[in-house]
Parts: C-alpha cells; sequence; structure tokens
C-alpha cells in the first residue's frame, strides 16, 4: 500500500466516526422531537428535556472533536487505523452471539452451546476435532447442569436435557 | 460487647458457617468469571434462603455480597474485564500493573483494600448505624442529583487521550440511559413500540457486553498478548506491612466515602468507586501517573466498593430502606424469614441482628483466605488455551447477561453493546464514561426532575441546600481545575 | 473417531425420543409461572410461597420464574405471547390494568385468560410521626384549604392512582410526586407531607412508631395492623385493591385452567401461606375461574376511570 492512499484511509476513518456522530444527533433529534415537548403532566420539565440537554452537548463536543482533528494538531497516533480483519472478527464473533441466542430458543440450550463453541473454537484456530468435540460436550452438559438444574436459570430446554 | 459475642458464637456455628465459606466462595466465583456478577449470584441463591433458618441464609447472602466485592476484582486486574460495576475503577490501574507483571501485588493489595474498607463499614454498622441512618435521610433529590452530577464531572478525568472523545462517550451513554420508561412521567421514550425496550439499557448487560466482548474478539483471534508470569505464593501475594502503610491515607478517606455512598438509597457502588479513586488521584504527589498502574488506583475502589457493602445495610436494617439492589433482595429475605428490618429489629431480635454483623465478619476474613488461595486455581483457569478460554467466556457472557432479569433482550443488548464497545475502543473513545453515564444518568435525571417538582420549578432548590450547594462547589472547582491545566482545550491530553 | 461421533448421534437420539411429549392428562412437565417483579419483592413473595403450596396438589413442579421490568408489563407481554399449553402461567396483579389502560402495553385486559384471584394487598396513607395529621379525616381537611405534597411509587402506579381515587372521593387535590424507590426514605426526611405505599414497606416503622399509616384502602382490616381504620370506614372507598393471581395466556384448554384453579384454591387454604400472608401483611381471598375475569373486569373500569380522569391514558396516542 502506498504512502498516499494509507493516508486517504485515515482521512476516511477520521471522518467516519463523527459523521456517524452526526447522524447519531440527528436520529435521536428526530425522536425527541416526536416526544410531548413543554412542561410534563408531573413536573416543570417534561419527558423531552433532559433528551435536549444530552442531544445539544452531544453536538457541541462532536463539533469539538472535529475541530480536534483538523483545526488542532492532533497526534495521529490517537487514530489506530481500523483493519478490515478486525471488524470482520468482530462482526463474526457478534453473529455468532446472536445465532447462540436465537437457536437456543429453538433447539435448547445445551445443542445450541455445544454448536456455537465447535463452531467459534475452531474459528479461533484449534482444528483438531479430538481436542474440540468431548470439550464442548462436556462443558455444555455441565454449564447447564449447574445453571439449569442447580441455580434454577430458566434457560430453554428442548430435546436433549 | 456480650451480644457481639453472641452473635459471633451464633455465626459461628457450623450450618451457619458452612453457609458462610460457601457464601463467600460463591461470590468470589460469580464475580470473578467474566460475564457472572454478583447481582445474578445473589438473584439466583436467594429462592435457596426461603428454605432455611434466618441465621444461615443471611450468612449465605451476605458471604456473597462481601466475598463479590472483592473476587470483582480479579477478573478486572488479570482480564481487564470487570466482575461488578464498582470494579470497572479497579481495572484502571489494576490491569496496567498486571501487564507489568505485579499483578501478584495489584491483587494482595485490592484483597487487602477490601478486607479493610469492609471492616471499616462494619465497624460503622456496628457502632452508629442508627446515628447514619438518620443523617443519610438528609440526603433528598436535590443532593442526590447534584452528587450525581458531580460524579458525571468526574468523567472527564477518564480521558486517556483526548477530552472531547471521553466526553463524547459520556454523552452517548447519557443518550442511551434516555431510552426506557420516562422516570418522571412514564412516558415510554425512544421505544418503537416494543414492549422489551420500555425497561430501558440495564446497565448490567451493558458492562458485561462492553468489556467482556472486546477482549472476547481480541482473544479468540489470538491478538492478546499473555500476562507476564507472577508468583501466586502467599509470601508474594500479601503485600508488605509498608506497602499498606503507604496507602493508608487512601484507604481512610476511600472507606469513609464508600461508606457513605452506602448510605445513599439509589447511587450505587459505581459512584463510590469513582468518587474515591478521584479523591485519591488528586490528594496524590503524582496524579498523572494514575491509570498507568498506581497501587492507590487498586486500592482506592476497592476499599470503597467493599466499604460500601456495610453502608449499604444500614438503612436496610434501620429502617428497612435497601441501599442498592443487593440488599433489596436481602430485605426480601429477611420478611420472607418473619424478620422485619426497621428500628425494633434491634430490640425485638437483637440477637439476630448481632449474628448478622458475626456473618459479616466472619465473611471478611473468609473471603481473603479463599481469594488469597483461590487465586492458584484462577491462574490455572487463565492458561487454559485462549481458543477454548474465551469462547467459553462468551457463553458466561451470554447466561450472565441472561440471567439477571431471564431476558432474551438482555442478551442481544449486551451483543450489541460488546460490538459498539469493539469500535470505541478501535477509534480511541474510551468506554468506561459509556458505562458510568448509562448507571448514573437515569439517577441524575430522575432526581434533578423530581427536585424541580418538589420546589414548584424555583432551581434555586439546588443552591439553598448546603450539601447539594457543597457537591456543585465540588464539580465546578473539578471542572476549572480540568481545564486550567489544559493551556489549550483543543489539542491537548487529558489528565490520563 | 468415527465410532465416538456414532455413540453421541445414538445418545442424541435417545435424549430427543426418552423426552418426547407424552399424551397423557395435563400436567405431564413442570409449569413455568412467570412473576412480573424483583426478586425478594412483594409479587415474588406471595407468587413463590403460593405456588409452593400449590404443588403438592397439582403432581407438577411450578417454578417461579421472575422477568421484571418496566412495572411488570415485560412479563405480562411474555405470557401474553407464551403458547397457550398451560405450561406457561402468569402470577399477575392489579399493574396489568394500569398497564393495559395507560397504554403501555398494546392491547387490553381482555388479552389474558384469567384463572383465579389469591391475593389482596393493601395500599396506605402513611405520614410522618411528627406530623400534624392524626386521621386521614385530618389529613384530608388540611388538604382542602392547602395543597399537600403526596408521593408514591411512580406516575402511573397503583398507589397513585389509589391516592388520586381518594382525592377524588374526598374532594381535594394535591401535588403528585413521582418518588419510586427513594418514596420511604423521602418521606423520613420530610420531603413529602405524606405517601401512598404498600404497607408492609412501612409496617417496621409503623410499628416503631417512626411513621404513622392514616389509613388503608382494603376490604377489610388485617390483623398485621388492626388499629389502622379503612378508607371506606371513612366512607371514601375507592373500590378498587391491589389484587394478585394467576392468569394464562389466551386460549389455554379448559382442563388446564381447572386443574390450576383445583390446585391453588387448595394453596389457599395451605397454613404456611396464611402464615406468610399475616407475616408480609397481605390477605388471602381465593376467587375461582367462574367468577374472576368478572371481577378482573370491574376493577379495570374502576381503573380505567381514574386513568382517564388524571389524563394519563393519553399517552396511548403517542407511538415513541
Amino acid at each position: 500500500m502506498t504512502e498516499e492512499s494509507k493516508k486517504i484511509k485515515r482521512n476516511v476513518g477520521r471522518l467516519a466516526v463523527p459523521i456517524l456522530l452526526v447522524v447519531f444527533c440527528i436520529w435521536y433529534g428526530s425522536i425527541i422531537l416526536e416526544l410531548p415537548q413543554g412542561p410534563g403532566t408531573e413536573g416543570p420539565l417534561g419527558p423531552s428535556f433532559v433528551p435536549w440537554v444530552w442531544a445539544a452537548l452531544l453536538v457541541v463536543l462532536t463539533l469539538v472533536d472535529i475541530g480536534t482533528d483538523y483545526l488542532g494538531k492532533a497526534q495521529d497516533k490517537a487514530h489506530v487505523a481500523i483493519e478490515r480483519k478486525g471488524v470482520f472478527d468482530a462482526l463474526t464473533l457478534c453473529l455468532m452471539l446472536v445465532g447462540l441466542a436465537l437457536l437456543m430458543q429453538y433447539v435448547g440450550f445445551t445443542a445450541a452451546v455445544i454448536a456455537f463453541l465447535a463452531v467459534s473454537i475452531r474459528w479461533s484456530g484449534i482444528r483438531s476435532w479430538k481436542v474440540i468435540l468431548p470439550y464442548v460436550v462436556i462443558f455444555a452438559l455441565v454449564v447447564n447442569y449447574v445453571f439449569h438444574h442447580i441455580l434454577k436459570v430458566p434457560l430453554p430446554q428442548d430435546w436433549l436435557f | 460487647m456480650d451480644l457481639l459475642v453472641d452473635g459471633l458464637i451464633q455465626a459461628l456455628a457450623w450450618k451457619p458457617l458452612l453457609f458462610a465459606v460457601l457464601g463467600s466462595f460463591l461470590g468470589i466465583v460469580f464475580a470473578a468469571i467474566p460475564g457472572l456478577t454478583v447481582s445474578m449470584g445473589i438473584i439466583l441463591l436467594l429462592p435457596f434462603t426461603f428454605h432455611m433458618a434466618s441465621v444461615t441464609s443471611m450468612s449465605l447472602l451476605v458471604g456473597v455480597f462481601v466475598g463479590g466485592m472483592t473476587g470483582g476484582s480479579i477478573s478486572s486486574i488479570l482480564l481487564n474485564i470487570p466482575g461488578n460495576p464498582a470494579a470497572i475503577v479497579t481495572s484502571l490501574d489494576g490491569h496496567p500493573l498486571a501487564r507489568q507483571g505485579r499483578a501478584g501485588v495489584a491483587l494482595g493489595v485490592a484483597f487487602f483494600s477490601s478486607f479493610l474498607g469492609g471492616l471499616f463499614s462494619l465497624v460503622c454498622l456496628i457502632t452508629i448505624a442508627p446515628q447514619l441512618a438518620e443523617f443519610a435521610l438528609n440526603f433528598g433529590a436535590p443532593e442526590l442529583a447534584s452528587l450525581v452530577l458531580l460524579g458525571l464531572c468526574l468523567i472527564c478525568g477518564f480521558a486517556q487521550t483526548s477530552m472531547s472523545k471521553a466526553l463524547i462517550s459520556g454523552l452517548l451513554g447519557l443518550s442511551f440511559s434516555t431510552v426506557g420508561m420516562d422516570p418522571i412521567d412514564s412516558i415510554p421514550r425512544f421505544t418503537f413500540s416494543v414492549v422489551q425496550i420500555q425497561q430501558g439499557v440495564s446497565f448490567l448487560p451493558v458492562m458485561i457486553g462492553l468489556f467482556a466482548v472486546p477482549e472476547i474478539i481480541s482473544g479468540m483471534r489470538g491478538s492478546v498478548v499473555s500476562l507476564p508470569d507472577f508468583s501466586t505464593r502467599l509470601r508474594d501475594l500479601l503485600p508488605s506491612p509498608g506497602t499498606l502503610a503507604g496507602l493508608w491515607k487512601t484507604l481512610a478517606q476511600s472507606s469513609l466515602i464508600g461508606t457513605t455512598i452506602g448510605l445513599l438509597p439509589g447511587t450505587g457502588s459505581a459512584v463510590a468507586a469513582l468518587l474515591s479513586y478521584n479523591t485519591a488521584q488528586r490528594r496524590s504527589p503524582e496524579p498523572e501517573s494514575f491509570g498507568k498502574g498506581k497501587l492507590e488506583g487498586v486500592s482506592a475502589p476497592e476499599a470503597a466498593n467493599s466499604a460500601m457493602t456495610g453502608g449499604a445495610m444500614i438503612p436496610m436494617l434501620t429502617l428497612g430502606i435497601p441501599g442498592d439492589p443487593v440488599t433489596a433482595v436481602m430485605l426480601g429475605a429477611l420478611t420472607i424469614q418473619g424478620l422485619a428490618p426497621g428500628p425494633l429489629l434491634f430490640e425485638s431480635h437483637g440477637g439476630f441482628v448481632f449474628s448478622i454483623f458475626g456473618s459479616f465478619f466472619i465473611a471478611l476474613f473468609l473471603t481473603i483466605v479463599i481469594a488469597l488461595l483461590g487465586i492458584r486455581l484462577f491462574v490455572q483457569v487463565l492458561r487454559v488455551p485462549p481458543g477454548l478460554l474465551f469462547p467459553s467466556i462468551a457463553v458466561f457472557c451470554v447466561i450472565g447477561a441472561f440471567a439477571l432479569q431471564n431476558s432474551f433482550f438482555d442478551v442481544f443488548l449486551m451483543i450489541g453493546f460488546g460490538l459498539l464497545g469493539y469500535f470505541m475502543q478501535k477509534f480511541d473513545y474510551p468506554i468506561m464514561p459509556l458505562l458510568l453515564a448509562i448507571i448514573l444518568g437515569p439517577v441524575f435525571e430522575k432526581n434533578a426532575r423530581m427536585s424541580l417538582i418538589l420546589s414548584d420549578g424555583d432551581p434555586g432548590i439546588f443552591f439553598r441546600k448546603p450539601i447539594s450547594l457543597v457537591f456543585l462547589a465540588l464539580a465546578l472547582l473539578y471542572l476549572v481545575s480540568v481545564f486550567l491545566k489544559r493551556t489549550s482545550f483543543l489539542n491537548r491530553r487529558g489528565p490520563a | 473417531m468415527k465410532k465416538f461421533l456414532l455413540v453421541f448421534a445414538l445418545a442424541f437420539f435417545v435424549a430427543a425420543v426418552s423426552v418426547a411429549p407424552a399424551s397423557a392428562a395435563y400436567p405431564t412437565k413442570p409449569v413455568e409461572m412467570t412473576i412480573t417483579f424483583k426478586p425478594g419483592g412483594a409479587a415474588d413473595i406471595s407468587g413463590r410461597t403460593v405456588a409452593k403450596a400449590a404443588e403438592k396438589v397439582f403432581g407438577q413442579p411450578i417454578v417461579a420464574v421472575n422477568r421484571p421490568g418496566a412495572g411488570g408489563t415485560i412479563g405480562f407481554a411474555y405470557v401474553k405471547t407464551a403458547p397457550p399449553t398451560g405450561y406457561k402461567i402468569g402470577w399477575l396483579s392489579a399493574s396489568i390494568l394500569t398497564g393495559t389502560t395507560m397504554g403501555k402495553l398494546p392491547y387490553d385486559y381482555r388479552a389474558w385468560d384469567y384463572v383465579s384471584r389469591l391475593v389482596f394487598e393493601g395500599t396506605a396513607i402513611v405520614v410522618r410521626a411528627d406530623s400534624p395529621y392524626k386521621s386521614l379525616p385530618e389529613l384530608v381537611k388540611a388538604a382542602k384549604s392547602k395543597t399537600l405534597k403526596i408521593g408514591s411509587a411512580g406516575a402511573g402506579s397503583f398507589t397513585r392512582l389509589t391516592a388520586s381515587a381518594l382525592a377524588q372521593k374526598a374532594g381535594f387535590k394535591f401535588r403528585h410526586i413521582p418518588l419510586g424507590k427513594r418514596r420511604v426514605p423521602s418521606l423520613l426526611g420530610g420531603e413529602v407531607d405524606a405517601i401512598s405505599v404498600h404497607p408492609p414497606e412501612v409496617l417496621a416503622l409503623h410499628k416503631a412508631g417512626k411513621v404513622r399509616m392514616l389509613a388503608v384502602s382494603f376490604p377489610k382490616r388485617h390483623p398485621a395492623y388492626p388499629k389502622v381504620p379503612l378508607f371506606s370506614e371513612h366512607g371514601w372507598d375507592v373500590g378498587f385493591y391491589q389484587f394478585r393471581g394467576l392468569h394464562v395466556p389466551k386460549g389455554t384448554p379448559k382442563e388446564a385452567v381447572q386443574a390450576l384453579h383445583k390446585a391453588f384454591e387448595v394453596a389457599a387454604k395451605d397454613p404456611k401461606v396464611l402464615a406468610t400472608a399475616e407475616k408480609r401483611g397481605f390477605l388471602v381471598s381465593y376467587m375461582g375461574p367462574d367468577k374472576f375475569p368478572a371481577f378482573v373486569a370491574k376493577q379495570n373500569a374502576l381503573i380505567k376511570e381514574v386513568v382517564v380522569s388524571l389524563g394519563l391514558d393519553k399517552k396511548k396516542k403517542m407511538k415513541k
């Protein structure tokens, strides 16, 4: 990668967050607008007052943040260039966790955990099924036993215990 | 004194003792396993106490409470994943210490600070509980609003690189904290007509997500640098008398802050940890070394959060008013035993009250012993290959988020904030202000608006009450000092 | 390795078959009872005690599960959407009526089937011991000449509605303070003149002479505080009470409802339940599935009247 494209990338990274913040502020503000304005039913400050304060401060600070980046001489070190791999990893893990939470409600906790662990352990670099399988099965059964049967957490149970 | 001895003897009977050991152990385990929390432990164990004798059930719950406050520091220091909201402050200096290979010292100091803080609050509980409970009643809505505002201002102190980024993180948290049922008018806000969102953003699932998920991601993809080895021999864990003596000021002021905050219903351990950390930092001759691995930075929040346990039990036992969610559960446990905590409890069931003090005392001892011995086991767990360890932690995070309110919504909340936390860290926005703001935001909004209802819309109420005025003045002084330290607001580093 | 997998597959299969539902009479497996409030609270304690007692007759465990949040609406919504098999039941409270009339829940009270009422809880008007008001009429008289500050658990809470209904009946106006969890300390600290609160929260303070319960909205005097007069004795009966009982998702089979009714009817006479009721200050009063739905409808009408008069139902129209 050339010096030039690195620089462009860094600038994109610098812009992305403030833009997201501005979008968030606008969106947040648009929802506050739909709340009842003015005094509330119980007291002088209604339900929209405090959100307005936070939104206003957030806008001001976002501008300051953009200011520090472009007008000031902020150290470039502050902008850790975000690699594509990191984004991919984070999204994958979170998707797997969402999958675990959803799957659990259909096939029960134990089976879902076995599936999740098997996939995620392999993904994190341990390849041997001989290591993975006994570990995940024992782990899932023990955890389910402790939390569901002893501590009575209502984890979904389906076929398989 | 006789009563105290009697209480101790009652609590030392084999059954209460057994359950005190179990309680302290479980408290430490729940706090030390990333994803699980002390609140979850108390909630899960409560139904078991319904069928126990009163002394035994309180030994168990007090044990979990005390053990949990100490155990939270373990995962905080070693994994940078706090086990309870108070321990998020501990990780600021605790984890850097572990990275420098001084994990043993950090843990030892954390355990002893917890022990001493807890002991201080127990002494307050035994000697001046009724007076302290009366004092706490002076804190009305305006006082609490000002106190929490001070807490919010202290967030500036967590600016690691840029002040504006820390404040943005805090304000994002404040914005999220307005989601759900409006605390005064009971109007659903930002719920998009989804019933589940009405409960708002509960901070424990958020805490689990924000802190644990980024560590899991780096842990699973092998980008985590393993900690330098440290000796877990007892001799190396115990802090030297010199170290402790050097910390006595920090310990004293933090214990005092912790006990006081514990007295105030609805403020919580995070405020106690924040205030004491900040006090320690401001009084230190070298405030700039905080956040890079300073023992005071571990000792202050740990002493404060342990001291909070005794503080929170004071209004619970003397007035029947729970000081925090954990004591609220204890209150339930006591009433189901047919004991109604209140001014008469000391007279009608004096022996029982002193047996609670006895269990508290025993739990403090047991906790430090179990923690010191158990640390070896915990370090063994850390030696499990990260490829197995971190996916397993992820499962605990899911269970931990779910079991607090038995809600899958909380699990998705945890995952969502986990992703947010990962990207915030990548873009250099600190996550601690976000969480603290989510904890403190609703308390501030509620009490500020309530004050104005009480005063009929007159904002002067915040300045006429002396306690409130003091907190506001402190907040202003703090902000001024922060801005004076920086010649220009743009382009400067925070007092990290 | 292959053998290992095969054994596992077999184990899975056997396990799956062995837990397949047998077509025997209800109940064939444990029943899950949703409690819509936090562990250790009033609803949790009465619910768990009753469920424990009902198990003996019911023949299967009744597992209490807390699903707290947003004044009970989270748990009520959960029961609403649960499959109507009789294996998911809910421990309801009058909050279900405030929640639906105020539009926190997007359906009305008919979205569930009602099994039985078990418990009544009172709502008391409480002042500090040093307060000049010695009785409810004195407080009402004072409230007519100046605006008193009366606190409750929140804007749409049951305690607030009771206080407001009392004010309407007795003909006074007051400033409502939505104190939330800080209701008792706030009263003790002198921020408000009185609070409307469920008696167990202040019983110990009342007995110690720190606060005074002026009157309680309850069907009859309770043995735990026998000297406290009822609203109705002063002629200001509000007509609705905090009640708790069982409800099930709409369309639950009749056999299941009857089986639950039988078990809980026996539980209502259980000595342990009665002992807890006396200690915790609630009243056990059983009403079966024949009369309970009509009772709920009547209570709903009364509560709705107060909610509408306070303008709290307007929130229904707002989307977000």
